[in-house]
């Protein structure tokens, strides 16, 4: 196999090519000190005094233990008021960044060494920007048949457009490898005059809406169809710590962390990888604060954009995640609470697994549950009567589930290309995060069942 | 009043693509009793760490001066917030911290709407506000919804840099006005616009009315009434980008002795206010892009639009594909604290403002007046904003028609360099020419051996700002040989 051009920046978008911010203007930086001389006093930049920040102490209690947010500190592992409060860099501020690069290091140990990672205003302003980065007008997206379609606005507010690519249902282990080799070996006579793929967009990770986890070996195969093609992969992972498959709640952080699913970056020697990560499903989704893991080279860029569009990531919002890391007693105290997040869901998953499992209509084969190996999300395919209208009966199904109490996605509407699923759409995402509790997670998962229940009766007596 | 005139003829290609997400749709049904949603994929708020945020601020109606910090026992605000309401106006932290409200939390939204009839009055009906993380997003999602490539727009001779480049990397087009030292000349701007062909005619003005940076000038009334008649008889949208709109000075008297500290009353607070464009908005056509991070903190990045609310909503299909919302920690201590202080204790808060700018001015001035050389230079003491403007005559340097080959940017450079080695950071006045940063658009002035620093009293304190400016006027001494 020969090796592509590993100079990354040829995959950068011309708009994010032209996009130059004066570097007049930001050369001397902020507050860094002069070369010349005695520092200089700002009169320059239009910062304002902060002591006239109206928050003069910020307290934050977490659930066993609390902490102040000093005024003004030494310790580079707190961010204080003074610093946050303040106008901040574009890519985030250094500890919440140091912390960023340990996490990578420590699970994910990647393939090279060329990589950084910069602070975004969590996981959609992440893919948000890493479309920009490489995404020109006319360009083409290769995605999942079923996904977390809100990120299409991105795409179109570009210009480019998606195809996807197939799951492999019956394995229920991600997406389709063959069927990704046959779309781009075919492309011209599936694809006829649209711009061959640049970018593969994929949550390979208790994938949304399927739960799947594409595992280290088709991972591998995938990375080398795209590398041989040159396509460029956007690995979106916010479910990944959401680890469901082992089968036990965790204690010991060690061993959590080998459990958690791997990822593209394991196996990206060739800086062929964006992996984009958010604090919304282990710390809490209005902290609006996430990061991208890119080739060094493309940190300029992406943050080119933030000055622009975002500015700087919220100050509070660094304040609070990065010293609450800190309080926790840095990644490992990190890692614990991810640890009860985690345990927290793997208990629904089993509670909602056994509803499921237990109900008559899945005795009766009237349903097929996929069990998530990560994430949020558990799915259900529908046994339909050979031949039936698969789009008439999910809109069925809707009705009735509206009946007995109870929504649910059916997974159309999580189509990018309605058309492409349209024949093939016989399947329900039920998320086990939004229940109150255990008691009402199963009384939402009864009422699903007796819907689909109540759905076949209609059917077989119709 | 009447409600805002259809204005969508001015929306992009981009942002009439921007439709509701279908998934996105479905969260109407949430919230309706008795419905179990196992629909979205909102985590379990019981899950965020964080049970509780307090924070503590100095209380209205600030007798000591905004920023002084409360000792022990002396008057404070106390913020606290909690994963469930206490108070009405508090946005709890499982609700702020959790997925959903892309135009801004409701109690956000209400003190702003509240902030704005106080202050703006819009006259028009069906006005409202959306939030933003700072005018830096705002400005570019205003590209992003009204700019093709290739449109143009009006934009004051000096202006942001960040802004021009965010509207460069659109592709748009410049139309750079002739400003004096109070901004905008109208009728200047109707000659430029009377020789326009229909096609390129703009889309709108982006204007900094007060406290304008660089420049530190501000636009009065009769020049912002002038201006709106144009965007009407032209048709172009106004977007005020506000930032220092609460940074209003009094004038500056030079006598010391002479000057009023007294403090003012409320209404006359309010009322020396200059009007702004969205009080003269009949049409609905002006976007006022309002932030915080002068009035309270940058970091907080949190701030508003307010507009029409059809041109707003393509603003939150931006959002909800891009920044989704603002930051929840920032709305909920936010609204927490102004909810406390409530409106009444926010205007003290801003007459406070006023106050300290005020002195901040003075003693900025004044120290220019003492140390700076009088025979090179020439400055209008501002009455809004953060910024000062020293113009300097660059023809008087010594080396200016030997080495410096009679070109003022030579003479700015070594002004620059200069006054770094003695410790002063001002910034040069070339870069915030849009000639500068397209040089394909240079202005075609007549030459001019003028040039200028911009300078700020924000940043740092009264004795630092004394020091900094005598060293800057030290090194003009040195480099201009007086």
């Amino acid at each position: 196999m020969t090796f592509p051009d590993s100079n990354v920046t040829n995959f950068i978008s011309k708009r994010a090519r032209a996009r130059a911010i004066d570097p007049a203007f930001n050369s001397v930086g902020f507050g860094k000190a002069h070369d010349k001389g005695v520092a200089p006093i700002n009169l320059g930049y239009g910062m304002p005094d902060q002591s006239f920040f109206p928050i003069k102490s910020l307290q934050v209690n977490l659930q066993d233990s609390s902490f102040e947010v000093p005024r003004e500190t030494a310790n580079r592992q707190e961010i204080d008021l003074k610093t946050g409060l303040q106008y901040a860099s574009p890519y985030g501020h250094p500890s919440l960044l140091k912390y960023t690069r340990e996490i990578i290091e420590r699970i994910h140990s990647p393939a090279n060494d060329r990589w950084d990672t910069v602070i975004t205003a969590g996981g959609a302003n992440g893919i948000d920007k890493c479309f920009d980065l490489l995404l020109d007008e006319g360009d083409t997206v290769l995605i999942e048949e079923y996904t977390f379609v809100p990120i299409l606005g991105s795409v179109k507010n570009i210009g480019a457009t998606v195809v996807p690519l197939k799951f492999d249902f019956q394995s229920q282990s991600g997406l389709d490898i063959e069927y990704l080799a046959y779309v781009l070996e075919n492309w011209e006579s599936l694809y006829p005059g649209k711009r061959f793929p640049k970018v593969l967009y994929t949550i390979p990770n208790g994938q949304n809406p399927t739960g799947f986890v594409t595992d280290l070996k088709s991972k591998q195969k995938i990375y080398d169809i795209c590398v041989q093609n040159d396509i460029f992969i956007i690995e979106d992972d916010p479910y990944g710590y959401l680890e469901l498959a082992t089968d036990k709640p965790f204690d010991d952080v060690e061993e959590y962390l080998k459990s958690l699913p791997t990822s593209y970056l394991s196996v990206d020697k060739h800086s062929r990888v964006l992996r984009i990560e958010s604090f919304s499903k282990v710390f809490a989704p209005g902290s609006r604060l996430g990061f991208i893991v890119a080739h060094k080279d493309f940190i300029e860029p992406i943050t080119n954009y933030s000055v622009l569009a975002t500015g700087f990531p919220s100050g509070p919002s660094q304040i609070l995640i990065n010293n609450t890391i800190t309080a926790l007693g840095g990644l490992d105290g990190w890692f614990k609470w991810a640890i009860k997040v985690r345990n927290e869901y793997w208990s629904r998953k089993q509670a909602a697994m056994k509803q499921l499992l237990q109900s008559s209509c899945a005795k009766k084969d009237q349903l097929i549950v996929f069990e998530p190996k990560a994430g949020m999300f558990i799915s259900v395919s529908l046994n339909f009567p050979p031949g039936s209208n698969c789009l008439e009966l999910m809109s069925k199904l809707s009705e009735k589930t509206a009946q007995h109490g109870v929504t649910v996605v059916p997974y159309q509407t999580l189509s990018p290309i309605p058309d492409f699923t349209k024949d093939n759409c016989h399947y329900v995402r039920l998320t086990i995060a939004s229940a109150i509790d255990h008691g009402q997670l199963k009384e939402a998962f009864r009422r699903f069942t007796s819907a689909v229940e109540d759905l076949f009766q209609d059917l077989e007596s119709s | 009043m009447a409600p805002a005139k259809d204005l969508t003829h001015f929306l992009s290609e981009e942002s009439k693509r921007r439709q509701p997400s279908p998934l996105k749709t479905a969260f109407k049904y949430f919230g309706q009793p008795d419905l179990i949603f196992l629909g979205g994929g909102l985590p379990l708020s019981d899950y965020f760490p964080f049970n509780k945020i307090t924070v503590e601020s100095p209380a209205p109606p600030f007798e000591n001066g905004i920023g002084y910090a409360p000792k022990e026992g002396e008057a404070i605000t106390k913020t606290e917030v909690l994963k469930q309401k206490i108070e009405d106006f508090d946005v709890p932290l499982s609700r702020s911290l959790q997925y959903g409200h892309t135009g801004g939390q409701p109690e956000f939204l209400k003190f702003v709407k509240e902030h704005t009839e106080l202050f703006h009055k819009p006259p028009y009906d069906d006005w409202d506000v959306l939030a933003t993380v700072g005018n830096t997003q705002a400005w570019d999602a205003v590209l992003r919804t009204f700019c093709n490539e290739g449109d143009s727009i009006l934009v004051e001779q000096y202006t942001f840099p960040s802004s021009m480049e965010a509207a460069k990397s659109q592709a748009v087009k410049f139309i750079p006005i002739p400003v004096d030292a109070e901004g905008i000349l109208p009728e200047k701007l109707d000659e430029q616009l009377a020789k326009l062909e229909k096609s390129q005619l703009p889309k709108l003005l982006y204007t900094i009315p007060t406290g304008h940076n660089p420049t530190g000038s501000s636009l009065n009334k009769e020049r912002k009434q002038a201006i709106y008649k144009l965007s009407q008889k032209y048709d172009f949208l106004i977007i005020e980008d506000e930032p220092y709109y609460f940074l209003q000075m009094e004038t500056y008297t030079p006598d010391a002795s002479k000057r009023d500290n007294a403090p003012k009353g409320k209404e006359e607070f309010v009322n020396a206010l200059e009007p702004s464009f969205l009080s003269m908005d009949v049409d609905g056509r002006v976007l006022r892009l309002d932030s915080l991070s002068k009035v309270l903190a940058p970091g907080t990045r949190i701030g508003w639009i307010v507009g029409q609310p059809a041109l707003l909503m393509k603003f939150f299909r931006l959002h909800e594909v891009s920044i989704q919302n603002p930051c929840g920690f920032s709305s909920s201590i936010v609204t927490g604290l102004l909810s406390r202080w409530g409106n009444d204790g926010y205007l003290n808060w801003l007459m406070g403002l006023r106050a300290e700018y005020t002195i901040k001015r003075d003693v900025a001035i004044d120290a220019i007046a003492a140390s700076f050389p009088k025979e090179i230079i020439e400055y209008v003491p501002p009455v809004a904003g953060m910024f000062f403007t020293v113009f300097i005559d660059a023809a008087r340097h010594p080396k200016f028609s030997t080495e410096f080959d009679s070109d003022p940017l030579k003479v700015e450079n070594a002004i620059f360099e200069s006054s770094m080695k003695k410790g002063a950071l001002m910034i040069p006045g070339s870069w915030f020419e849009i000639a500068h940063s397209f040089p394909e658009k240079a202005l075609s002035n007549e030459v001019d051996s003028k040039i200028f620093f911009r300078g700020t009293y924000a940043a740092v304190p009264l004795d630092q700002l004394k020091l900094g400016l005598e060293r800057f006027g030290s090194a003009l001494k040195e480099e201009f040989g007086l």
